[in-house]
């Protein structure tokens, strides 16, 4: 059902290439205010300690050192992205009695200069009482175990202080040690489904913590002017989202904050969360009485800031004869790290993105979050999605091999059509997985390129490097109910015809600047350079829900042609009169209003704009927004998994390539097929490389990217020990958009850019296995796992 | 960075006075790459930095009586590039191209990375087994040192703390011998080696026995290290797939790998073998090749 | 200490006061005022503030800005001519070879040196020559796309509207 459009659906180049290629792009790290001072943040060596004492006094008299704050300066600026009644925040600016993970902010410094600044933390004398720590999530919850968080705080909830109505009030009943959110979710009946399957599979997963890596570091500069109106430049992804949390945090009204417009230089979900060093930009700059700015080092951004949950999930799954599953029981438990964070929501979001993909009546979900003294776990491009689909496709794998079937063919079994409606109550308006699937196996070359069920792999080829190909699938959300739950756009008409559109959203590389002008340009007739995008900013552009969760094309983008929508039935009732027809009649295009037919009855925009203004005054500005979750403005539960909570969902398969050396065990990745059901591609070329950025992502979690630690210290903290893929890992790509229309979007438009990164991992697993016959239950898939693995098969043969 | 004074002298005996005079508070400064880094992690703290850069005639390459004389300041990208290495001393232009990446090879010397003296040195394995010295000169004047006896301990040399090296002297190679790098990442480049070898080989007349050979390990102990066993292994042996691989096999025996972040023990072991294997071959290659008559 | 120092940033003269132990990367951004050159990890392992320094790519990062006295450096903000932009800067934008733009710069750069340097790279030579530049959002398919537009002397055409 693709439809022709002008401006939508082509690949225009992005409105902010430009600045970019040419240096000119402003990011937060670029922002420099006379009079700025340099802040330094002194972080804990120790990762569980109490504190005695702080003594900053030789600090404070350093010349060129202008303020100095420790946990005296900030006792009730407590902070988290959950933040519920069941949930309290656990967060502080800066640690109150103890420190909880190497790395936990002790205190902050604002001086003339960096050398100054780190001169100063060198002198502030911290006595610490060090504490037993613990690192591991199982030996976290027993009885015995360290309590990370002692005491539990009373909490508030950013869905209540707006109005908005809980589904359920009940805590949970059962006090683990160290437990930081459990969900739950039951439905159908598990245990008749395993009596009456002709196959059952038990096995376990593990994945490591990885890190965004962002290319421009964390950074905040903060500034409160005399008027008390306080400045920031944040590189993050949501400016309302953080402009909410800061206000609330330093007790101002939200107004008084603005949150000003920079490019944000990657953020992959690791500058969502409200983080330490903003809160102490924004005191630091009231106690110094100038600019603050705070750039984390590129360790800090590795140490201090989100990793992605290390997780270990079990699942058992009930299939019949034919691979269809009849029942599933997983069970996941997440190394939460020193504080909450979305430790809750990846719990919740495990059977989130398990839910969509294939269709399962009988369930049963256990999901745990455990605190340690770890540094902290957070959303990752994907957000639970990677790990627990790697596990679900790698089990789907085994148990296609178990029955003798190609797994494709299983999937192909399994997944949910349009219209099928989830658990929780959402919809599949539109749904291409099938679609997904087949293309990828037929574009792939899968049939000619995979062995055979139960064949001995190694004896299959010559040489020492063995091929083999994997499938997997995934799916993504577009948007979610979170502050602040709507997004809404101005379109702003110009007397010279062109137009001006004022959105909310945050442009980090995901092309939504480009995506958003090319809406509004489809919707008023106009070419892509006739519209100039202001974005990101508190005071000039309206609230956007933020992006980061996965809702910029379906919510916003909605938003932003309803608000041009809005401008152009402004301009056809001005344009009505003098053209002498009904509004009706009129169409818009090439930057003319015409009735439709008949180009001898035309009025270029620009004449209609300055008629309306020169008649009644109005420049013709059109205003639209959206809700996140249309229908509804309950939210779900986390512990529970009840309630809507998307109005649409992304799809992907993708079937990878892989070269196995079995002499040196590393896994080339050759080539990634990858088929996404994005509803309508606003920008292809866009899209294709958000999908190029996911896959190599993808691929170096499956492969090389892996946080390690020891006893709670980060130890590949640098891009030469923590390794992210090079233009020498990159692999062919082929794939592309399937046919599909999700009506909750504009122009049928909904997610694409987060969803690709789950399955490249079990697509990877599974191709390695396919190549040499050995399954890696655990990520990375390292080169020493792989020739372990061959020499322990080689002995069992 | 901590600040420093800075010194740019003109001329080795400017230099070397300003390291008498300082003492163990100058660092020396060539391509910057090790230095800086050191400096940011405040490893090192040093009162001044001496910057050699200034003195004319630390980066010339010249081959002259029957030997290869390389300026301690040779970028490694210069090193890369240069025709007359890659025709006489592949082994070196193999460890050059895979260094860091163009950007860094673009500052780093050969010098530099010698005086790192990390267990991982690219440089470090080629220009041993090809039997390199070092000039280092200092107050009291020149000395030269092969290579061999150069390394002490991990970041450790023999270089006094006022001494500076001048000049890596290659040896040219004798006709029916031949020497290869070989160097194991898990990212083919920008990526510090989890093994790497150099290898040197020397054939009799007739081309089907060792007359010598030398193989150096680097990544695998504390110091890049020459593997003697291995080595007896193949002198006076005949040039046939079990004597390489029986060198290959206690060439991994003698390494003394350790698990860290990049890699464990064990697969460090293997892959000693399997590019010390490797490795010979390449130079088993070369050496026949490389035969002039007698 | 500060040592009087003439930079030669894209063609024009900077008389700076510097303190010996500031990076080049520090003082084309704070003092010179010019920020496209950025600053990803401060440890010469990522690229992103790669300039050219008498033609020849170098992560500033890793170099004082006292050593730079005398050389001729080129930051991104040189690259265009007269508000002309520069085949790779054209062809990044057409391409579709950038996304946040953080390491844009410093990829650019380091594309100018290959290509200059051997306007034939074969694709494999392009790789290499850019692999210490990391980029986490393209996932490079792009970028090598619109570098190799440029090669063999091309001026990259302007994409095609489908």
């Amino acid at each position: 059902m693709t439809q022709e459009f002008k401006v939508v659906g082509k690949s225009l180049p992005r409105v902010d290439a430009f600045a970019k290629v040419t240096g000119q792009a402003q990011f937060t790290v670029d922002v420099s205010l006379p009079g700025m001072l340099v802040g330094k943040i002194l972080r804990s060596p120790h990762p569980h300690a109490r504190i005695v004492s702080i003594d900053t006094s030789a600090a404070e008299s350093l010349p060129g050192v202008k303020a100095v704050i420790t946990g005296r300066d900030t006792t009730d600026m407590r902070f988290a992205f959950v933040d519920t009644p069941r949930y309290p925040a656990d967060q502080n600016a800066l640690a109150q009695d103890k420190v909880r993970y190497i790395g936990d902010e002790v205190a902050a410094v604002a001086a003339v200069d960096a050398e100054t600044a780190q001169a100063a933390l060198d002198l502030i004398r911290v006595e610490y009482e060090i504490l037993p720590a613990v690192f591991d999530p199982f030996e976290a919850m027993r009885p015995d175990a360290p309590k990370v968080h002692e005491t539990e705080h009373e909490g508030t909830s950013i869905w209540e202080q707006w109005g908005a109505q809980k589904t359920s009030t009940s805590r949970a009943n059962e006090k683990v040690n160290n437990v930081s959110g459990r969900t739950i979710i039951t439905y159908g009946d598990v245990d008749a489904a395993f009596a009456s399957a002709h196959h059952i599979r038990e096995d376990h997963f593990e994945t490591s913590a990885t890190a965004h890596c962002a290319l421009e570091p964390h950074a905040a500069v903060a500034h409160l002017d005399p008027s008390g109106k306080l400045h920031l430049w944040l590189s993050s992804m949501g400016i309302y989202y953080k402009r909410y949390v800061i206000a609330k945090v330093l007790k101002m009204p939200t107004s008084q904050i603005h949150v000003h417009k920079a490019y944000v230089g990657g953020a992959f979900g690791g500058k969502m969360d409200v983080y330490p060093y903003e809160i102490c930009a924004a005191v630091l700059s009231q106690k110094a009485g100038r600019p603050v700015k705070i750039e984390l080092t590129r360790q800090e951004v590795f140490t201090t800031t989100r990793l992605r949950f290390p997780t270990y999930i079990d699942i058992k799954t009930a299939v019949s004869a034919d691979g269809r599953i009849l029942g599933q029981h997983i069970r996941t438990v997440v190394n939460n790290g020193a504080y909450r964070g979305t430790g809750p929501v990846v719990i919740f979001l495990f059977h989130g993105w398990t839910a969509p993909v294939y269709r399962v009546d009988n369930m049963r979900y256990e999901g745990v979050s455990v605190w340690t003294n770890s540094p902290v776990g957070g959303p990752q491009r994907g957000h639970g999605a990677p790990q627990i689909r790697f596990a679900i496709d790698s089990q789907l794998d085994m148990i296609a091999e178990d029955l003798g079937l190609d797994p494709s063919e299983v999937m192909l079994k399994n997944v949910r059509q349009i219209g099928d409606v989830l658990p929780n109550g959402d919809v599949l308006k539109s749904c291409g997985l099938t679609d997904c699937i087949s293309q990828a196996v037929n574009v792939s070359g899968w049939k000619g390129k995979r062995g055979r069920p139960g064949s001995n792999r190694l004896a299959r080829a010559n040489g020492t490097k063995r091929r083999g190909v994997g499938i997997s699938t995934t799916t993504m959300i577009s948007g979610a109910p979170y502050y602040p739950f709507a997004s809404a756009g101005i379109v702003q008409l110009h007397d010279d015809g062109r137009a001006t559109l004022l959105t909310g959203v945050v442009e980090m590389g995901q092309g939504s600047e480009t995506t958003l002008a090319q809406v509004t340009a489809e919707v008023l007739g106009l070419r892509l350079e006739d519209i100039h995008v202001v974005s990101g900013d508190t005071e000039q552009t309206p609230v956007d829900m933020g992006s980061f969760l996965s809702g910029g094309a379906t919510v916003t983008g909605d938003a932003i042609r309803l608000a041009a929508v809005d401008a152009k039935r402004q301009l056809l009732e001005i344009a009505s009169e003098r053209l002498d027809a009904l509004v009706e009649e009129l169409e818009v295009g090439e930057g003319r209003v015409c009735v439709r037919g008949r180009p001898d009855r035309c009025m270029s925009i620009s004449e209609v704009v300055r008629l309306s203004i020169k008649e009644t005054g109005n420049p013709i500005i059109g205003h639209g927004f959206r809700k996140i979750l249309s229908g509804t403005d309950h939210y779900p539960s986390l512990a529970k998994g009840t309630g809507r909570w998307t109005d649409a969902y992304g799809f992907n398969a993708q079937v990878a390539e892989v070269e196995v050396d079995t002499e040196t065990g590393l896994v080339k990745l050759l080539r990634a097929t990858t088929f996404h059901d994005c509803g309508q591609p606003l920008n292809p070329q866009i899209v294709e490389g958000q999908v190029n950025g996911c896959v190599s992502t993808g691929q170096g979690q499956a492969l090389l990217e892996q946080i390690v630690y020891d006893k709670g210290r980060v130890v590949n903290s640098t891009f030469l020990d923590y390794r992210l893929p090079t233009t020498m890992d990159t692999p062919e790509t082929a794939g592309g958009s399937v046919e599909s229309f999700e009506p909750a979007g504009p122009f049928g438009a909904k997610e694409v850019g987060e969803g690709v990164v789950a399955q490249t991992l079990a697509a990877i697993a599974n191709a390695v296995y396919d190549a040499v016959g050995i399954r890696i239950t655990s990520l990375p898939i390292t080169p020493d796992k792989v020739l372990a693995a061959l020499a322990e098969k080689k002995q069992t043969a | 960075m901590r600040p420093f004074d800075y010194l740019e002298p003109k001329r080795m005996d400017e230099a070397v006075a300003a390291l008498v005079e300082h003492g163990r508070e100058a660092a020396l400064l060539a391509g910057g790459t090790d230095l800086l880094v050191a400096l940011k992690a405040d490893v090192l703290r040093p009162k001044v930095v001496i910057n050699l850069k200034r003195i004319p005639g630390l980066a010339e390459m010249a081959a002259e009586n029957g030997e290869m004389r390389m300026g301690a300041l040779t970028t490694v990208r210069a090193i890369e590039k240069s025709a007359l290495i890659n025709e006489r001393f592949p082994a070196l232009a193999e460890a050059a191209c895979r260094l860091g990446s163009v950007q860094i090879r673009h500052l780093a010397t050969v010098g530099g990375n010698l005086c790192r003296a990390a267990p991982c040195s690219e440089t470090a394995p080629p220009l041993m087994v090809l039997g390199a010295k070092v000039r280092l000169v200092g107050p009291d004047g020149a000395r030269t040192l092969p290579l061999e006896n150069f390394f002490t301990g991990p970041g450790k040399t023999e270089v006094a703390s006022d001494e500076i090296m001048t000049e890596i002297r290659i040896p040219t190679p004798a006709p029916g011998s031949g020497a290869a790098y070989l160097r194991h990442s898990v990212r083919p480049l920008m990526d510090l080696a989890l093994v790497n070898v150099g290898v040197w080989v020397s054939l009799t007349a007739d081309g089907r026995s060792f007359a010598d050979a030398r193989i150096v390990l680097g990544s695998v102990a504390p110091t890049p290290i020459r593997a003697p066993r291995a080595e007896a292994a193949l002198r006076g042996q005949a040039v046939v797939e079990v004597t390489l691989e029986q060198a290959a096999v206690l060439a991994a025996e003698e390494s003394r790998p350790i698990t860290d972040v990049r890699g464990t023990d064990d697969y460090r072991r293997a892959m000693v073998r399997l590019f010390t294997r490797r490795a010979l071959d390449r130079a088993v290659a070369r050496a026949k090749g490389s035969g002039v008559p007698a | 200490m500060k040592l009087l120092v003439s930079l030669n940033v894209n063609g024009q003269s900077y008389d700076l006061a510097l303190a010996p132990h500031r990076t080049l990367l520090d003082v084309l951004r704070e003092d010179v005022g010019l920020t496209g050159t950025k600053r990803g990890c401060d440890d010469g392992d990522c690229g992103a503030c790669t300039v050219l320094v008498d033609g020849a790519p170098i992560t500033s990062c890793m170099m004082l800005a006292v050593d730079a006295q005398g050389k001729a450096i080129t930051t991104i903000e040189g690259l265009a001519v007269n508000g002309k932009l520069h085949p790779l800067q054209r062809a990044f934008i057409d391409h579709g070879a950038l996304q946040c733009g953080f390491c844009t710069p410093g990829m650019i750069l380091t594309a100018k040196y290959l290509l200059d340097e051997n306007p034939h790279p074969t694709d494999e030579e392009i790789r290499e020559g850019l692999a210490g530049n990391l980029c986490r959002c393209t996932g490079y398919v792009q970028i090598l796309e619109a570098v190799e537009a440029c090669r063999d002397g091309k001026v990259a055409a302007p994409q095609e509207a489908q």
